[in-house]
């Protein structure tokens, strides 16, 4: 039988854990802007005590792996960037950050290409986060079109 | 014609045949002899097995059973409070010809390896299993990490912490590692009460996952400003291994989510005894688990290779404040609010690469803050955030123009215990105290987040020459008072919920009370008014009972060595006559990290009656 211990904290402001949207789908949603709306992230007292995931329905091993990882090298990096889109806005903006080297890793940039693609990530960030409504299929789009019309970067499309 | 040599010929070959035959053939459970019953009887009883199960002596009494709460771990109808009828129940569906992802051999792929090392006689079936296969060959990793997301303000609940783990393989990027995390899945539409008796006693259920670390980086330090903290653990290839075969057996597999002992640190602590059952992490944490001592346990048994600091968005803009002067900061707050005028204007247009940066990028976390802390959906803020990015791109400055933050000297688990015993004494009369949880505002602060409080279960018992009495008793008292400057606006408040005695007349009463307001830096403090609401049940008031209203102000000093605390409140009352009026100044001084002294004065007043008193404590944190 398990001690009871009753609390109850009434006026609180925390927040909760984001939802995270891996449908059964997994890759090629593609529909997630820049900058979420933040009044769709819901608040939750005592959210912290639980560590409640409560909107999360995905649970199990497989969720996180499952999708878009077979086929071309780029298949992945769409998925990366639906989930990712303000990090790698904000990295591109100063041509350096974590989540680009991540995206790097992803594509599978080779050491001497690194800074060529972290400079036209900056170079080019008009022409991939062209706006609020931007979604991460369209900067994805952009972002292929922008390896492709760069000689040492095509050859990682695939 | 019939011949003995023949005969003994046909009967050597009929037998060289038969044994043949039989080893090729798979043994039955019914089949196995005695000598093997008493070896599974043995292994069941083992520690190994055990852990494997997560059975567990439920208090010092009752017996043993597993903490895994979903039907579908067992292959046995008893297996829950059984690990011998389990194990047996596992060896018989391990004798059985059976392939693919449904198969025991592929769903327990951890038992399976225990129990074919163990039983190499008993040649169980090599399944096939597909998707373990290839779940397998995409995550397995070399290094497996504790990940502790501390507090983040406003929130001193969250001073508790969370505990993941993160496993690194091929992937490439610590971002696109493996994060095994234990959580609670709750209902988004329970209420406030409903959702915290439910935390406490089991009502959700907690399920193991895996998802990309990148996720949890998005939620705790960019949502939520929390600070990560990421340790290292020594484990061998052959433990993460065993690791990696254990979590798939728990997927999808259901442990009732305790907030108080069962909770996410617990259950990574019992995940890794699964793993190496000599470090008997879990054993200590029987009846509460506080992610801080989690962390302890692990330094203690020397598990921990080394720790990497992660900032969160706040804690970097506090850094990047720092290294920009009052004009540069205040052309980022201008920045952020318009940055269409702002970049023409002269002030930004004179600046050099490296200073436009810097605004340009305190001005946009800046707006990402608002737009996360302060819930605003001012459909133009994206935008301004958007052009912030696309004026940084633009300008010729590669990088980050800041200076790298240095990794704090305290960690969180190097502050105070989190028990405490405290004995007063006053001029007629003494004290003895005792808090179960967890840290409060005169408590020394290293290690714990500033203004921030939570106090569980903190009670006293009061001792003069005339009575032994229950002095206080607080189910909860939680207290926040965040500095409000230029880019950071938190609200201030405070719950208490409990039973106190008054100085004026010892009489006792149980109350619950709310406030909040703000709070502004002042000399090195934090100065604070809050508009505070009680409800209170006493023999004092008018048909017992009163709502009382009012102003709290006060002052807090948290150092390294001395905290001090100033406050006063003046309720007037609602369903009785009269007004009543509190205050105090408190003086702490930390004599080590597990002792304290304490001098207290306290005023109190009610309608006529005035008391003041003078108090010296020693405060013990064990």
């Amino acid at each position: 039988m398990k001690k009871i211990i009753l609390g109850v904290a009434l006026a609180a402001a925390a927040s909760t854990s984001m939802a995270a949207s891996y449908g059964p789908a997994g890759c090629g949603l593609g529909s997630h802007v820049v900058f979420p709306n933040a009044s769709s992230l819901p608040e939750h007292v005592l959210a912290a005590l639980t560590n409640g995931t409560s909107f999360n329905n995905t649970f199990g091993m497989t969720s996180g792996t499952s999708g878009c990882d077979a086929g071309s090298p780029m298949a992945g990096v769409q998925n990366y960037m639906d989930q990712n889109m303000e990090q790698l806005a904000s990295d591109s903006a100063r041509g350096q950050g974590e989540s680009l080297q991540a995206l790097i890793a992803l594509i599978g940039v080779d050491a001497a290409d690194q800074g060529e693609f972290t400079q036209t990530m900056q170079t080019n960030f008009d022409k991939i986060f062209m706006a609020t409504e931007t979604t991460s299929g369209d900067a994805f789009a952009s972002l292929t079109e922008v390896m492709a019309a760069n000689e040492k970067l095509v050859k990682y499309l695939g | 014609m019939f011949n003995v040599r023949w005969f003994v010929v046909f009967g050597w070959l009929m037998m060289a045949v038969l044994s043949g035959v039989a080893n090729g053939m798979p043994t039955q459970f019914s089949t196995l002899d005695d000598a093997t019953h008493g070896k599974l009887k043995l292994l069941s009883q083992e520690r190994t097995w055990r852990t494997l199960l997560h059975y567990h002596q439920q208090g010092m009494f009752s017996r043993e059973y597993s903490e895994v709460d979903g039907e579908a771990f067992f292959l046995s109808p008893e297996g829950k409070a059984n690990p011998h009828a389990e194990l047996q129940a596992t060896v018989n569906a391990f004798l059985l010809k059976q392939d693919g992802d449904e198969a025991p051999h592929c769903r327990f792929p951890a038992r399976f390896q225990f129990l074919a090392q163990r039983l190499p006689e008993l040649k169980f079936h090599q399944a096939t299993c597909p998707q373990f296969d290839a779940w397998y060959e995409k995550i397995k990793g070399h290094k497996l990490h504790l990940i502790f997301p501390s507090s983040y303000i406003n929130s001193p609940s969250s001073m508790y912490g969370h505990t993941l783990l993160r496993l690194d393989g091929e992937q490439g990027h610590t971002l696109l590692s493996s994060a095994i995390n234990f959580a609670a899945y709750t209902d988004p539409s329970d209420d406030e009460i409903t959702y915290s008796i439910k935390g406490l006693t089991g009502g959700y259920p907690g399920y193991v996952s895996l998802v990309p670390y990148y996720e949890k980086v998005n939620e705790y330090s960019h949502i939520e400003s929390r600070d990560i903290w990421e340790y290292e653990l020594k484990l061998t290839p052959v433990q993460i291994d065993k690791f990696v075969r254990h979590i798939w057996e728990l997927d999808k597999i259901r442990f009732d989510y305790f907030f108080i002992d069962e909770n996410c640190s617990y259950r990574l602590l019992t995940l890794l005894d699964a793993v190496e059952p000599a470090w008997h992490l879990a054993d200590q944490f029987q009846y509460r688990t506080v992610p801080s001592d989690t962390l302890r346990v692990l330094w203690e048994k020397e598990l921990i290779a080394n720790v990497v600091f992660r900032p969160s968005k706040t804690t970097l803009i506090e850094h990047y404040r720092a290294q920009m002067s009052e004009p540069l900061q205040m052309l980022a707050r201008q920045l952020a609010d318009d940055p269409y005028a702002q970049s023409e204007s002269q002030a930004y247009l004179s600046l050099s690469a490296e200073d436009q940066a810097k605004t340009l990028e305190l001005a946009y976390d800046y707006t990402r803050y608002l737009a996360l802390k302060k819930k605003v959906s001012d459909p133009q803020l994206p935008k301004r955030s958007l052009k912030l990015l696309s004026l940084r791109a633009k300008v010729p400055y590669q990088g980050t123009p800041f200076a790298p933050i240095e990794t704090p000297g305290v960690r969180d688990e190097d502050g105070h215990s989190t028990l405490r015993t405290t004995f007063t004494l006053g001029a007629d009369h003494g004290e003895v105290g005792f808090r179960l949880n967890y840290h409060g505002w005169l408590d020394t602060v290293a290690g714990y987040r500033e203004g921030a409080q939570i106090e569980m279960g903190q009670g006293s018992v009061r001792f003069d020459d005339e009575s032994v009495r229950l002095e206080r008793f607080d189910a909860l008292h939680i207290r926040s008072v965040g500095q409000r400057h230029r880019f950071s606006h938190p609200i201030s408040w405070q719950v208490q919920m409990g039973y106190e005695r008054w100085i004026t007349d010892q009489q006792g009463q149980t109350q619950l009370r709310v406030g909040g307001g703000h709070g502004y830096p002042l000399l090195g403090g934090s100065l604070y008014a809050m508009a505070v609401a009680q409800v209170a049940a006493a023999d004092r008031f008018d048909e017992n009972r009163r709502l009382g209203y009012g102003p709290e102000v006060g002052y807090l000093w948290q150092s390294a060595r001395w905290n001090g605390w100033l406050s006063a409140e003046r309720f007037a009352s609602l369903g009785t006559q009269g007004a009543s009026t509190f205050a105090q100044a408190s003086l702490a001084y930390t004599v080590s990290q597990s002792q304290q002294l304490r001098l207290q004065w306290r005023h109190q007043a009610w309608r006529d009656d005035r008391e003041q008193d003078v108090r010296i404590s020693y405060a013990f944190y064990h």
